[in-house]
């Protein structure tokens, strides 16, 4: 597909996206599942980039995502911050955390490093919940309502928030696809591909893998950042599995590497908790059926199986699949 | 609570966590796969066990196969889904596949069996030993003695006998091992479903030390993870060892410092250990 | 006047336990000059390539000093080497498949252009050295025949700007007229001011365009010397090329 025309589609989708609330009814029920859809996909882009461009798998995610709810929680309603400050004092944290998490696992081989953030999850649930400066299992309450008095901009309800979920949400995709276009991007995918041979291209694989999870940190915590304040309340149940399931459903269901992968694929397991729910539990098997047999028989996602379609717009100018022959 | 009292403990705890970690040493070493539904299976265990012995009234030593039975059938059917992935060695999806696998364990347990928290009760458990200061149940004495012979059995396996001479095959190399026609599958089958065994055996021996809750099995991964890691991946001698240790270090820390934080602190070690040493500490052969 | 070799490496030795895979005491390759390094499979071919790039399966001792110009490589990590201007075109993957052959050719490091003695290729000189890429230039890795992914990972070694080549058994899965094709390739870029170590299993195809030959035999140097030397080297025709030689 030309360059040019995608650029201009991909505008009108965000111009467009911005109304979907409206289009949908524009009652408080639906604004609210938009607003969570959206917070909800921002946290998955952050692990995105990691699963799907780097090749690994991190399960820490979650931690970035509290990190990012704890911060803003403490920031605002203990410290009087404002919504912007509180932000800045998410991603800094977070940034602190990952950096730390990243020198740690520097030298460790893939499943160590898996494992050793899923350890660092469970660790912190358990910090969350018995540390009194947290809040220990009471969590942490009175986070004001979002309001940035400079600009005269108030949201009491998730109809108010809209605006500030969206444009996060924008941003988010935006920040994927810069980063996708990146020359840490290439190498990253480079390292995922054929590690060996980046190795052989310059690239330090330790180095890489640091820097993404750098980069996938801050958006994951800026999620929990907006989350803090759509609940108003934060407690160590973001800390759950339940997020990290969430997390890596949406980033494979729909395919890999998929520019709004991670967006639909957050819209339909919310879909399925909302109209097509029987029950907690029952929905925990769902979503964990559906990750698996993602990854057990549709590797490419459910985009794998319409992929046929996709390759009217290739331009690749070979027919797909086949060697060229060599000319004797 | 005093020394030799937390000594005590800390075997027992040890002799606990050596056998929580035996199906992953098996599964590491062999197969080099992780099962993040670990701890999950271990919830399971514990909860068919329970339910066997106080919804159904089977004697306690009729509930423990069955647990044991279920978890051989669990193993066996996350592998069975899994195997594509396995032959094609692609880890990252093994690793979400098990999460997964974990997650739909838990909510069926959940379903299945509730939320509350159960105690097990065994004949074990009830029966109490003073011996001077020292307190230890007989449930204590059965784990440790369980957890020996069930080590001595299984380095027995592997380094005597055929079976074992075929799995340390495919541990070092699959390829190679199909050429030499082993069937790496049934292999890679076994190794799941002996997982899903051990387990449950564990959890049917070792839950009722304390209450058992469907949400629980996070930290049954982390200690069966730095038992496993500490241990040198792969080596059965090790895991034994560094069950020893991890129970000893928890049980002083527990009573010492914190009991709460006692999971964060063992692991805090095991962070330690990897930045000096990223290999873990042995180096076994047919790892990486 | 002894000129500095541009690539050196003495008492090179690589064990796993008590088994001595590598034992050099000295190879050295100079400017413009194509050494070829062969031996049967077993030799410490391969073992020879890791170690000068810093790399090594397994656990195994290595000592020795590698220099790139005089300068002691032997404490940086593989990357760091190749930064520095020593490559490697490895054996086996040396593309990228998943990616086309334009974004292989995109690289992702900085190369610096004004260090003295380093060759720089842009795309466009890359092109014109083979013009088959050009051609396939958004095809991808997978869609490449075994000839063309050769070229390729030449091309690719060519825009990191090397100061010395290490190629690891080019003519692996090549049809003896392309293996042909591509040893004149590296000769001509020899020619054309490039150092490049070649380790190869085809003797035959070898001989006929290094300058220097290294016939290493368990680990060790078993014989060395001029190409046209080697030739009659009753070593190598006896072992090597058949009791025959052209």
């Amino acid at each position: 597909m030309n360059h040019g025309i995608k650029t201009i589609l991909l505008a009108v989708l965000a111009i467009a996206g911005f109304f979907v609330p409206t289009l949908l009814g524009g009652s408080g029920a639906v604004y609210a599942a938009c607003v969570l859809i959206a917070i909800f996909a921002v946290m998955s882009y952050g692990l995105d980039i990691v699963v799907s461009d780097l090749g690994e798998v991190s399960l820490a995610h979650t931690v970035f995502f509290a990190v990012g709810a704890y911060t803003t929680a403490l920031l605002s309603a203990s410290a009087g911050f404002g919504p912007i400050l509180s932000l800045v004092g998410a991603i800094l944290i977070v940034l602190l955390v990952a950096a730390a998490l990243g020198f740690v696992t520097l030298k460790l081989r893939e499943f160590v490093f898996s494992l050793v953030t899923y350890a660092v999850a469970v660790v912190a649930a358990t910090i969350a919940q018995n540390w009194e400066f947290l809040g220990g299992s009471d969590g942490l309450r009175g986070i004001p309502a979002f309001e940035v008095s400079w600009l005269g901009f108030t949201a009491r309800n998730d109809q108010e928030l809209w605006p500030v979920a969206y444009l996060l949400l924008i941003v988010a995709i935006y920040l994927v696809s810069a980063f996708r276009r990146s020359k840490l991007g290439q190498a990253a995918m480079m390292v995922h591909l054929n590690q060996r041979l980046a190795v052989t291209s310059g690239v330090d694989p330790q180095r890489i893998r640091l820097q993404v999870f750098l980069v996938s940190a801050p958006i994951t915590a800026s999620a929990g950042w907006l989350y803090a304040y759509q609940r108003a309340y934060i407690s160590a149940d973001v800390l759950e599995t339940y997020f990290l399931i969430l997390m890596l459903t949406a980033v494979v269901v729909m395919g890999r590497r998929l520019l709004l992968g991670p967006l639909l694929g957050v819209a339909l397991i919310q879909l399925q908790e909302k109209f097509f729910s029987f029950g907690g539990y029952v929905d925990k098997i769902i979503l964990g059926s559906v990750l698996i047999v993602t990854l057990a028989f549709l590797p490419n996602g459910l985009f794998g199986i319409v992929s046929p379609l996709r390759n009217l717009f290739t331009r690749r100018a070979a027919p797909v699949g086949k060697p060229i022959p060599e000319r004797s | 609570m005093n020394f030799t009292q937390q000594l005590v403990n800390g075997i027992v705890l040890g002799h606990a966590y050596a056998l929580i970690a035996i199906g992953w040493t098996v599964l590491l070493g062999v197969a080099r796969l992780v099962n993040f539904g670990h701890g999950q299976m271990y919830m399971l265990g514990a909860f068919v066990t329970w339910y066997g012995v106080s919804r159904l009234g089977l004697p306690y030593f009729v509930a423990i196969p069955l647990a044991m039975l279920i978890g051989v059938a669990v193993g066996y059917v996350m592998q069975r889904v899994m195997l594509q992935l396995t032959l094609k060695q692609d880890l990252v999806s093994i690793m979400i596949v098990t999460l997964g696998f974990g997650y739909v364990l838990h909510g069926a347990a959940a379903l299945f069996f509730g939320s509350t928290g159960q105690i097990l009760e065994t004949p074990f458990s009830v029966k109490d030993i003073y011996w001077g200061d020292l307190w230890i149940t007989y449930q204590d004495i059965a784990i440790v003695i369980a957890a020996i012979l069930f080590f001595a059995a299984l380095k027995y396996v592997i380094d005597r006998t055929r079976i074992g001479r075929l799995a340390r095959m495919v541990a070092e190399d699959p390829q190679l091992a199909q050429l030499a026609g082993v069937n790496v599958r049934r292999v890679y089958l076994g190794v799941f479903a002996f997982e899903g065994a051990a387990v449950a055996l564990a959890a049917a021996l070792v839950a009722p030390r304390t209450p058992i809750l469907t949400s629980m099995g996070f930290d049954e991964v982390i200690i069966t993870f730095v038992v496993v890691v500490l241990g040198g991946i792969g080596s059965v001698t090790g895991s034994y060892v560094a069950g020893l240790a991890l129970g000893l270090f928890t049980a002083f820390f527990g009573a010492f410092v914190s009991p709460a934080y006692a999971t964060a602190a063992a692991f805090a070690v095991l962070i330690a250990v990897l930045v000096v040493r990223p290999g873990g500490l042995a180096v076994s052969p047919g790892a990486r | 006047m002894t000129i500095r070799p541009v690539l050196e490496a003495t008492d090179l030795k690589v064990a796993y336990g008590g088994n001595v895979a590598l034992d050099l005491s000295h190879i050295a390759v100079r400017e413009r000059e194509l050494v070829g390094v062969v031996g049967a499979n077993g030799a410490g071919k391969s073992t020879l390539v890791n170690a000068l790039l810093g790399w090594s399966r397994g656990a195994p001792k290595v000592s020795g000093k590698v220099m790139l110009d005089g300068r002691d490589m032997s404490a940086l990590p593989p990357h760091e080497r190749v930064r520095s201007g020593l490559l490697l075109i490895p054996e086996g993957k040396l593309v990228f498949t998943q990616m086309s052959v334009e974004e292989n050719l995109a690289t992702s490091v900085d190369v610096p252009h004004d260090v003295q003695g380093r060759r720089h290729y842009s795309v466009d000189d890359v092109y014109a050295l083979f013009p088959r890429l050009y051609e396939r230039r958004h095809h991808l890795g997978s869609q490449l025949s075994g000839g063309e992914r050769q070229m390729l990972g030449i091309a690719r070694a060519l825009r990191l700007g090397p100061r010395a080549l290490l190629l690891d058994e080019p003519s692996i899965g090549l049809a003896p007229r392309l293996v042909s094709t591509v040893l004149e390739t590296v000769r001509s870029l020899v020619d054309s001011g490039l150092t490049v170590l070649l380790v190869e299993q085809n003797v035959r195809a070898a001989i006929e365009v290094v300058d220097r030959l290294v016939l290493l035999e368990r680990g060790r140097i078993i014989a060395e010397g001029p190409a046209s030397e080697m030739r009659d080297n009753p070593r190598i025709a006896e072992a090597y090329l058949g009791a025959h030689v052209a």
